[in-house]
């Protein structure tokens, strides 16, 4: 019984914390470029405008559903609920703490403990390009499409980069289990960003092209194709769209905290309780949430050909001799 | 409580004290306040306008506060139109087309006086107000609004959201259609509110039931013969020897000019081999293409009716011609008399391409007709406008303008939509019947621009492709005229083969709102205002050029401290403009900040601007013979300060995208043009020193006294669109520099601002409320200026190129002709030149690397 009670509080907790990053991450995106364009950003809706995302919110679900005439009806629906789903899903195998002790109850701060946590997120990841290709397919506009081409393009090559740099320390680890990924890096000297730096950069890299940031916004690329693969969305499920990316953002920031930056470790204090390893990865998830922001805002975007030749003729061969020497390494020491 | 019937009121919220009520009152309220406070906006930034709505979400303003800075640029995702400029009939289908597209609830705010009422825009092409076919909560008086005002309006349409009551509507809808198919109801037929404010504009108007040519009421001169070769005005100018010897055995009659560019009539039989010789001697580019029409509406007849004009330019330094003059000797105009029941002439665009856009606008404006021209359809009307404008019996507002969307049918909207343009579709031409078609060209002849390049769509896509089996497959994609990327409402019909463009087609006048023949109606000097917003971010710097080809007419100088506040208001301007081509091509390439930074320095600008002349843009502060007011201190404080902390950004700029290896890669080998291609387009200006060809008006024809300034002129040498960029960059540090030297020279150079000369020039300001005399010039120069008869061009170097204005003056009040040379057309004019076989994404770097303004391309 108080299994069931403590999975679904994790559950509860776990998805209200990814929803209300997404909430803040859409007043964040809005107030940090303010910040960095010499503005102020929404601060009428309550204080310094906290209220921005909820009045947003009301805002799409009270207002009118347009289905462009020719659009596959079907597809046209269900497409939002694709790309943001798979996100939702990802989040569950994150671990972001140790083992906590409440009330004699010893915790799993995860929503699920799967062994092969990796390939789950990595399957689950390569649903979401599905959301966007049908958005932009069955809109019936031409902008639309050419933004789904772009996705399905774009994710194929990045994925690549994604999975090797990932196999690099899954190799260290020896485990596709995030649990023991982050167990390997309790000590502040064990991180993986110490011994995988490249495996990180390209990951990183990686990571703002399987989401859709800029500079690698193909897919939506506003002074091009208006708004991509989204255009003829309107209401609540262009906003589940925009749900979709900040959830991603979240699971992917939050992997790179568990991959690179030891989770919920904390520096120079191995045996700190549970809930300071949680701030501990809510403070490193939030740094490379705030990265995505910051490069949004600075950079100029890529063209879609170089993106291209980047992620196959630069990324790839960096991230399969990453792997490689890794593995080498590994075997001889091994030895 | 009981029945359905007493609920029913009371989930309308009317009765505050059910609990019922309560809810619905509650409802309301959340549902209000959250659509109040997130109204994502619609820009519909169609001229001037929108340069302050940019400025509005800019770090002055500000609209973010109120979670309005959202812009979306699709409308599917709006919640408020925002329309910000003239809209045109031709752009009104696809105002309201996107209107349309939105969902609801949607509301509409009329920024400036062009959207709430047409404005100063009594002509006609432009739509009296946009409510004519849209619904409009909030206007917004002002040309242009302060920002501030607009905010206002938010504020008030917050109020108005507040006062709504969205329950009681949800369930009156929730019984009608789920789905709103949003464009489908405009698939069968015209829209009805397009059309209901078409037929409702005309009748109103008297003139309607008069006959044609009693409508425009004409001054009579006393020589109706007039034309503009008449040996009483001007002198004959010298032509340099290569001219002379080109046109030798041509017959080719030296006319008088009044601004030293020597003009010859050449008749209509000889014209061909005159355009070949003066091209073999060098001349290589076409400056303009234009025509006068010479009918004087109650006055018989005259034939031949139109003279068309050509004006050619030569960088080709004439070796017989080493003097000082030479810059002179650089231009020759040709001009050729054609009746109007035979109005053609031939064509000229094979050898210089850059006349292609003139030609088709000549043909547009006059009906005259370009024997040859590859292309021959409408610049700025739509295809299947029935009339030509500026021909002297069009009345200013128009005739019928509903025949704009009469036609609009499904079959229109198809192939409007699929972006097959109406080519040669005017040869229907309409109303007057004037003209047989005998010289109809016989079909669309490939243009060649460089010879032995395929230009035909299925041509480059099989160069390009090879045999690969997934090439060849083409699609039409229309960008624009309400796109983000096209700077306003530009329409760019391209074909694409993936995402590689083979072709694309440039459709203009989306802004057309007839300048030209606005100026012929109201005279010389109430025309001032309208060249400020001819590239609006550059007001002042259009209003110099401007005064200054009066000013050669009238054979008047400006006083020389006046010249030199017009030295410092014009590169003050260039930098205005210059910050705008960055803002908005690097907003293109997605480096959204840099906008902002721009933003933030313009509004220093704005401020010494407004501290100088009262207003942020549109000054209009030029007047003919000198400035209207002088420079006081705390301006040239102002400016002081500017100069000396604006070098910062630009280095900032440097760091941002100079040195950014994602903005070089975007930018270098884009776009390439070769000199001889850049200058056979017609571009001048940045474009044209991208390509490396030194050639800076204010070095070459120096005027308002630059010939005393030390500064250089920056060249690139690739022709890329990274060489555009940086010679950019460039003219802001040396326009810093000039303005430096202005400032010091305004120091010692006192006196007048203002030509003591009662012809023409305005009495100062302060005499007039004094004086009665003072108020009668005052009165006769703004209603009925008069010129001495005759043509005059002059030219400046302005942000965008040679802005010219070809002035032709009968000594009447009423102007015979003001032709305005624009740059940004040429620069639009390449964008087919370039982009072919590039890649989509290079489109919005080009776009941004020829830096154009809508309101000047299409006047
Ligand atoms: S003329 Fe320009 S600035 Fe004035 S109201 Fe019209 S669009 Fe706005």
């Amino acid at each position: 019984m108080t299994e069931i009670v403590i999975w679904v509080v994790k559950v509860v907790v776990v998805w209200g914390a990814l929803l209300t990053t997404a909430a803040i991450m859409s007043l964040a995106e809005r107030k940090v470029s303010a910040w960095m364009q010499y503005r102020y950003g929404p601060n009428r809706v309550g204080p310094f405008g906290v209220l921005q995302p909820v009045a947003d919110g009301i805002k799409f679900i009270m207002k009118e559903e347009l289905v462009p005439a020719g659009a596959n009806r079907l597809l046209f629906r269900i497409a939002p609920a694709l790309s943001a789903a798979p996100a939702m899903l990802a989040v569950a195998v994150i671990p972001f703490g140790y083992t906590a002790v409440i009330a004699g109850h010893e915790i799993t701060l995860s929503v699920a403990d799967l062994d092969i946590g990796i390939l789950y997120i990595l399957a689950l990841g390569g649903l979401g390009v599905y959301g966007v290709i049908l958005g932009g397919w069955a809109s019936n506009s031409k902008y639309s499409l050419l933004g789904g081409l772009r996705a399905s393009a774009q994710m194929i090559s990045y994925e690549l980069t994604l999975m090797l740099s990932i196999m690099a320390v899954v190799l260290m680890a020896g485990s596709l289990d995030l649990r023991q990924i982050i167990e390997g890096q309790r000590a502040f000297l064990d991180w993986n960003i110490f011994y995988q730096p490249l495996a990180f950069v390209l990951f990183t890299i990686a990571m703002f092209a399987e989401t859709n940031r800029h500079p690698f916004d193909f897919a939506e690329c506003e002074p091009e194709l208006v708004g991509g693969f989204h255009t003829e969305y309107s209401s609540m499920r262009f906003a589940l769209f925009f749900l979709g990316e900040y959830c991603a953002m979240t699971v992917m920031a939050a992997l790179n905290t568990t991959l690179f930056w030891g989770g919920p470790s904390v520096p120079f204090w191995p045996d700190a309780p549970w809930y300071v390893g949680v701030v501990a990865f809510i403070v490193k998830t939030s740094f490379f949430l705030f990265l995505f922001i910051w490069v949004r805002w600075t950079l100029p975007r890529l063209r879609f050909d170089q993106l291209m030749r980047l992620g196959w003729q630069a990324l790839l061969p960096l991230a399969l001799a990453n792997v490689m020497v890794t593995g080498a390494v590994i075997a001889l020491t091994a030895n | 409580m009981g029945s359905l019937k007493e609920v029913a009121p009371v989930t309308s919220g009317s009765d505050p004290s059910s609990k019922s009520g309560f809810l619905a009152t509650s409802a309301d309220w959340l549902i209000n306040w959250s659509r109040k406070n997130s109204l994502w906006p619609m820009p519909l930034g169609l001229s001037c306008c929108g340069i302050e709505l940019m400025a509005l979400l800019g770090p002055k303003f500000d609209l973010a506060r109120f979670g309005a800075e959202a812009a979306r640029f699709t409308p599917r995702q709006c919640d408020l139109m925002l329309v910000a400029g003239t809209l045109t009939w031709k752009m009104a289908q696809a105002a309201r087309t996107i209107y349309d597209q939105m969902p609801d609830p949607k509301w509409v705010i009329a920024m400036g006086v062009c959207s709430s009422t047409g404005g100063m825009y009594d002509s006609y092409a432009v739509v009296q107000g946009v409510d004519s076919i849209l619904p409009v909560d909030v206007y917004v008086p002002g040309c242009p609004p302060r920002p501030d005002a607009v905010i206002d309006a938010i504020i008030k349409l917050q109020k108005k959201i507040a006062r709504d009551k969205p329950v009681r509507r949800l369930l009156a809808k929730s019984a009608g259609p789920e789905i709103d198919e949003g464009t489908g109801r405009l698939d069968h037929q015209p829209n009805a509110a397009v059309l209901h404010a078409l037929a409702d504009r005309h009748p109103h108007d008297p003139r309607a039931q008069q006959p044609i040519a009693d409508r425009v009421p004409r001054p009579t001169p006393g020589d109706a013969a007039w034309f503009v070769g008449n040996p009483a005005v001007g002198g004959i100018a010298e032509a340099p020897a290569r001219v002379t010897e080109a046109l030798a055995g041509l017959d080719a009659r030296p006319l008088p000019s009044n601004d030293g560019t020597p003009l010859f009539g050449v008749a209509r039989e000889r014209l061909r081999e005159a355009f070949e010789r003066l091209r073999r001697a060098g001349f290589d580019q076409s400056t303009f293409v234009t025509a006068v029409d010479h009918l004087h509406v109650g006055l018989p007849p005259v034939e031949p009716r139109f003279e068309v004009l050509w004006q050619f330019r030569s960088y080709h330094r004439d070796p017989g011609h080493r003097d000082a003059s030479q810059a002179r000797g650089d231009s020759v105009r040709l001009a050729c008399r054609v009746r109007s029941d035979d109005a053609w002439v031939p064509t000229c665009c094979d050898l210089w391409p850059g006349a292609n856009f003139s030609e088709r606008e000549v043909f547009d404006m006059f009906g005259v007709r370009f024997d040859g021209h590859p292309d021959l359809r409408r610049l700025l009307m739509p295809d299947d406008y029935g009339h030509h404008p500026l021909r002297k019996d069009f009345p200013q507002q128009g005739i019928e303008p509903d025949r704009l969307y009469r036609q609009w049918d499904r079959e229109r909207r198809a192939r409007w939509l699929s972006g097959e343009a109406e080519r040669l579709a005017a040869a229907g031409d309409g109303a007057d019947q004037q003209q047989p078609d005998a010289q109809q060209p016989a079909g669309r002849r490939v243009f060649e621009y460089a010879p032995g390049a395929a230009t035909d769509p299925r041509e480059v896509a099989a160069s390009l492709g090879g045999d690969d089996p997934l090439h060849g497959e083409l699609m039409k994609l229309n960008m624009g005229p309400q796109h983000p990327a096209t700077h306003g409402v530009l329409r760019l019909v391209m074909t694409l083969d993936g995402e590689t463009m083979v072709d694309a087609d440039p459709v203009v006048g989306y802004l057309h709102r007839g300048k030209e023949k606005t100026c012929e109606t109201l005279g010389w000097h109430k025309f001032f205002p309208h060249t400020d917003r001819l590239d609006y971010v550059q007001s002042l710097g259009n209003n110099v050029g401007y005064a200054l080809a009066l000013e050669k007419l009238a054979g008047i100088e400006a006083p020389p401290r006046a010249q030199v506040i017009r030295v410092l208001i014009c590169e003050l301007s260039r930098i205005m403009a210059h910050l705008i081509y960055i803002s908005a091509a690097s907003i293109d390439l997605g480096a959204v900040t840099v906008f902002f930074l721009m933003f933030k320095e313009r509004e220093r600008l704005y401020d010494i601007m407004d501290a100088y002349t009262g207003h942020r843009m549109n000054n209009t502060y030029v007047r003919i013979g000198g400035v209207y007011a002088d420079i006081d201190d705390r301006v040239t404080a102002a400016a002081h300060e500017f100069l000396d902390t604006f070098p910062a950004l630009l280095a900032e700029v440097d760091k941002l995208l100079t040195r950014n290896r994602i903005w070089v890669d975007r930018n270098r080998d884009v776009g390439v043009l070769t000199a001889e291609q850049a200058i056979a387009l017609s571009l001048t200006g940045p474009s044209l020193r991208g390509s490396g060809v030194e050639h800076d008006l204010r070095r070459a024809q120096p005027y308002s006294g630059y010939e005393q300034y030390d500064f250089d002129v920056p060249v690139g040498s690739v022709g890329d669109a990274y060489d555009r960029y940086l010679v950019r960059m460039e003219e802001m540090r040396q326009s810093v520099r000039i303005c430096k030297q202005a400032l010091d020279k305004l120091e010692h150079v006192k006196g007048d601002v203002l030509l003591e000369d009662h012809r023409f020039v305005l009495p100062p300001k302060g005499r007039v409320h004094e004086s009665m005399e003072e108020l009668i010039y005052q009165f006769k120069i703004v209603t009925d200026l008069r010129l001495p008869r005759g043509q005059a061009y002059h030219a400046v170097e302005a942000a965008k190129g040679e802005l010219g204005f070809y002035v032709v003056s009968d000594g009447s009040s009423r102007p015979v002709r003001c032709h305005i040379r624009a740059p940004g057309l040429m620069n639009v004019q390449a964008l087919p030149h370039i982009s072919r076989g590039r890649l989509l994404s290079d489109m919005v770097a080009l776009i941004g690397s020829m830096d154009f303004v809508m309101g000047e391309v299409d006047r």
